[in-house]
């Protein structure tokens, strides 16, 4: 198989896994919202309202599409893309199972190739708010611009103490490395103090609420897509879910130990049956597994989080960005840095 | 001193007369206006300024002030002042209670009363390139032309 | 898209947009995100209340009274009614006075719902608003079952009330009001009042000095938020309110976050009021002696002052001795209140002129009218 044809097959593959989860994340939230808010949620389509997504999809694809007059045409239509792009990218170097098989390409700049990819959704907000001409849109990407931009750092930085300790920017080895001390191994014991942060700086790069400051409805109607509708609004919601998948699952991978967990293989050593668990697509079956249960785990909580809080303000949220967790995450670094080499423990 | 009594040893040609229903009335000529309501809130301290409008006398047009003291039970003052129909014309009162800015503006909608010294005097509720005249005044016409009315069955 | 040298951008909100709580237009000058000028344009709503009242008998005018500001219908009709009672001479049996105010504070409880839904829905959180609607269609199931209306009721006549309590009633109201304050209000100051980021954007931001509030004729919540001490339940007595023992409400600090607190604990105060009223009420006629047709005396005219909701709803009626009114105008609080959000929202950012809006509770059918 030549490489190109490897390459369309696991960008496909990744294409669906985005669209399928989207799909689901969609019924998903809204059955999360109606839970919180003492409602059911939809009920109509199928049992317990499971097509409705399919049927809102089906009604965005018939929908006339709108281009406004006054709109920056090529700008316009290239948003979209662009934004879904991004989020679909990133599931390049994600890890779902073990070794080289698990992953659609591990890179060994992993880290570094997630916060690039994450970068063009920045450019994918501009371009559509501007594309727009709408000021509601213009502002709303202005401060998805200022928003995102800061807090990338914020994020990249918090990061930065879980690479220090795993020695390595592949995603594989940082997993790997986790697991070598058990439950206790997580970074997310290790590095709490980075992964408050990453939460927090990850809610505020997607752009949920409490940071929806971009698409904020009391405000900005709907900020950067008002203009949107149809296809293209259909494809900026794929990519919200897109993302919100990708660092759920980033931060399963860098915090939980990704898709390690107790499998029926951890059972080998005691009942030498279960050794068989360890051989075949089975292991590749529980690691998809759990990392599929820790990462909705990020997402139900991002859900909560949405449905609980009001929106902050501009100012306070750049606050945040630069005056409270850019400072906090430096600290981090320099103490996990001293930690690490004083205790041997931590550094293992 | 009885609230009539102040204003008439301070405004002799203001007419003051006691309404069954506890509100001291008073009107006031035109040119006397803008005194009076200085007068009433800086000397007798009524502050605040519950509502402003106007009324068609058919005769005349008369612009109503109702005035209150933030005090339990305090005394009503209506301040009237009419003012003649075909140029209508008073001064306005928005430096002395910023609040009845939108009553007035409403006033001068509905009335056609022009309030000299208004900061903004625009229509409010109407719209702004409304040419149809002002209708709250008895003799409005409607003017725009009668919409058929659609009734289900006869189509 | 055209290059200018403008420092400030101009930009249109409404009227259809998601905050501005019904029809209204604001036009806002923003410096960035600042907000250096916003002027409010109103009348997408202006349904000719006092052209039509003129054209009424006094009872028809009542159903229109539900229609001016239709989140708070009764206390409406009641400040309709108490203008024709006075002028008239009219006395109204004790028993619909009691039941008067009963629904006129279960009509504010409901208000003040609806408007903490709402508010929290400009502030971005989407749980309140549901929550406050649930605990609202319990009451508009009371009032739908004591009048037939769910939102306007025509509930009010001129001496007393179309018709008394269905059987059980009271109880339904009791249990109601336990609900409430047991359970329902923990709840919303354990999901909203007591948040940070709810405190971070209210506290300090819009702040009205009550010398300013008094001068723009500011009423109701509003001006208690500001630290005056001023209810015409209390000050400027009607009704039955004299006979029961409750509090007027005030804050100090006069921002959004006081005009917040006023309105949860007067609903705290409503809850008090209802329960006193349903425990003292006697039995009697819910109506008075009333003529078959109205007419007060010639040139008699009066200004009632009501509290309704919002503030202090104004009702001037002029007779010239017909069963119409010669002249009927309506001063609304949220009318009046509007005239505020500019002083209050200049030099805050734009997502404050949202909150500051959502703070004086309008409703632009009452502003309209």
């Amino acid at each position: 198989m030549s490489p190109i044809v490897a390459s369309i097959i696991k960008g496909t593959v990744a294409l669906l896994w985005v669209v399928l989860n989207a799909l689901f994340l969609v019924w998903f939230e809204r059955k999360v919202a109606a839970w919180i808010q003492n409602r059911m949620g939809p009920m109509r389509v199928g049992r317990w309202g499971w097509a409705q997504t399919i049927a809102d999809g089906i009604k965005c694809l018939m929908k006339e599409d709108i281009i406004p007059l006054a709109a920056d045409k090529p700008l316009f239509v290239i948003a979209p893309m662009v934004s879904v792009a991004s989020a679909v990218l990133i599931w390049i170097v994600i890890p779902f199972g073990p070794g080289k098989s698990g992953v659609f390409s591990d890179l060994p700049i992993g880290i570094i190739f997630i916060a690039a990819v994450t970068s063009l959704s920045v450019v994918a907000v501009f371009m559509s708010g501007w594309g727009s001409n709408n000021k509601y849109a213009l502002f709303g990407a202005m401060r998805g611009a200022a928003q995102m931009i800061s807090y990338e750092v914020a994020l990249v930085m918090s990061i930065l103490g879980v690479v220090m300790l795993a020695g390595s920017l592949s995603l594989q080895d940082i997993i790997t490395r986790q697991t070598e001390a058990g439950i206790l191994g997580w970074y997310l014991f290790r590095q709490p103090i980075a992964f408050i942060i990453y939460v927090i700086a990850a809610l505020a790069e997607l752009n949920r609420a409490p940071f929806d400051l971009m698409e904020a409805e009391s405000e900005l109607v709907s900020g950067y897509h008002t203009e949107y509708s149809g296809l293209r609004w259909l494809l900026f919601m794929l990519a919200e879910y897109g993302h919100m998948l990708a660092w759920s699952a980033i931060a399963a991978s860098l915090f939980m130990g990704g898709w390690t967990g107790p499998g029926l293989g951890a059972l080998a050593g005691r009942i030498p049956a279960f050794d068989l668990f360890n051989y075949g697509i089975w292991p590749y079956l529980t690691g998809f597994f759990w990392f599929a249960f820790k990462t909705y785990l990020f997402i139900f909580l991002a859900m909560w989080l949405r449905w609980t809080l009001p929106r902050v303000r501009i100012d306070q949220l750049m606050d945040l960005g630069w005056k409270f967790l850019l400072p906090v995450s430096l600290v981090n670094i320099a103490a996990t840095a001293v930690l690490a080499n004083v205790w041997g423990w931590y550094a293992k | 001193m009885a609230l009539a009594e102040q204003i008439t040893a301070e405004f002799p040609s203001a007419q003051v007369t006691e309404s069954s229903y506890g509100e001291t009335l008073v009107k006031v000529a035109p040119e006397d206006y803008k005194k009076f309501c200085r007068y009433v809130k800086e000397g007798l301290g009524f502050s605040y300024p519950s509502d402003l409008t106007g009324t068609d006398r058919t005769d005349c047009l008369e612009v109503v002030l109702h005035l209150f003291k933030m005090e339990p039970n305090g005394p009503r003052l209506t301040v009237k002042v009419q003012v003649d129909r075909q140029n209508p014309k008073v001064e306005s009162v928005t430096d002395l209670w910023p609040g009845v800015d939108w009553h007035e503006r409403e006033t001068m909608d509905m009335f056609g009363i022009d309030f000299e010294g208004h900061p903004d005097l625009r229509r409010i509720l109407l719209p702004e390139n409304w040419q149809g005249g002002h209708p709250l005044l008895k003799d409005f016409e409607d003017k725009r032309p009668e919409r058929p009315r659609l009734v289900r069955g006869d189509r | 898209m055209a290059l200018t040298q403008e420092r400030e951008i101009t930009v249109n909100m409404g009227p259809q947009h998601p905050s501005t709580h019904g029809v209204l237009r604001m036009i806002v000058k923003l410096d960035g995100e600042t907000v250096v000028e916003a002027k409010p344009d109103i009348g997408y709503l202006h349904r000719c209340f006092e052209k039509l009242a003129e054209q009424k008998t006094y009872p028809q005018v009542i159903t229109f009274t539900d229609r001016t500001d239709y989140l708070s219908a009764m206390t409406n009709e009641w400040a309709f009614v108490l203008g024709i009672e006075k002028l008239l001479g009219i006395e109204v049996p004790e028993r619909a006075e009691y039941i008067r105010v009963i629904v006129a504070e279960l009509q504010r409880i409901a208000s003040h719902l609806i408007w903490f839904g709402t508010f929290s829905l400009d502030l971005g959180a989407a749980t309140p608003f549901i929550y406050a609607f649930r605990e609202r269609e319990v009451i508009y199931d009371l009032f739908e079952s004591i009048s037939g209306g769910r939102l306007l009721y025509n509930y009010f006549r001129i001496g007393g009330l179309r018709n008394d309590f269905p059987p059980g009633w009271k109880e339904k109201v009791l249990e109601f009001l336990e609900y409430l304050e047991k359970k329902a209000l923990p709840e919303y100051h354990k999901l909203f009042t007591g948040n940070r980021i709810v405190e971070v954007r209210t506290q300090g931001v819009g702040v009205l000095k009550p010398e300013v509030a008094i001068a723009y004729g500011a009423s109701g919540p509003v001006l208690r938020g500001s630290g005056v001490d001023w209810d015409l339940r209390r000050d400027v007595p009607y009704g039955y309110y004299h006979k029961f023992d409750w509090q007027v409400i005030t804050e100090k600090a006069g921002d959004v976050f006081a005009r917040y607190l006023v309105r949860m604990r007067e609903v705290e105060q409503s809850i008090k009021i209802v329960r006193q009223a349903l425990q003292g009420m006697p039995d009697g006629e819910f109506l008075g002696k009333v003529p078959k047709v109205l007419k007060p005396p010639k040139d008699s005219e009066f200004y009632v002052r009501h509290e309704g909701s919002r503030g202090e709803v104004g009702v001037y009626l002029i007779s010239d001795g017909t069963p119409n009114p010669y002249r009927c105008h309506w001063r609304s609080p949220a009318f009046v209140h509007l005239q505020l959000v500019e002083p209050m929202a200049i030099g805050w950012k734009i997502a404050d002129l949202v909150a500051i809006l959502g703070s004086i509770d309008i409703v632009l059918g009452e502003v309209d009218r």
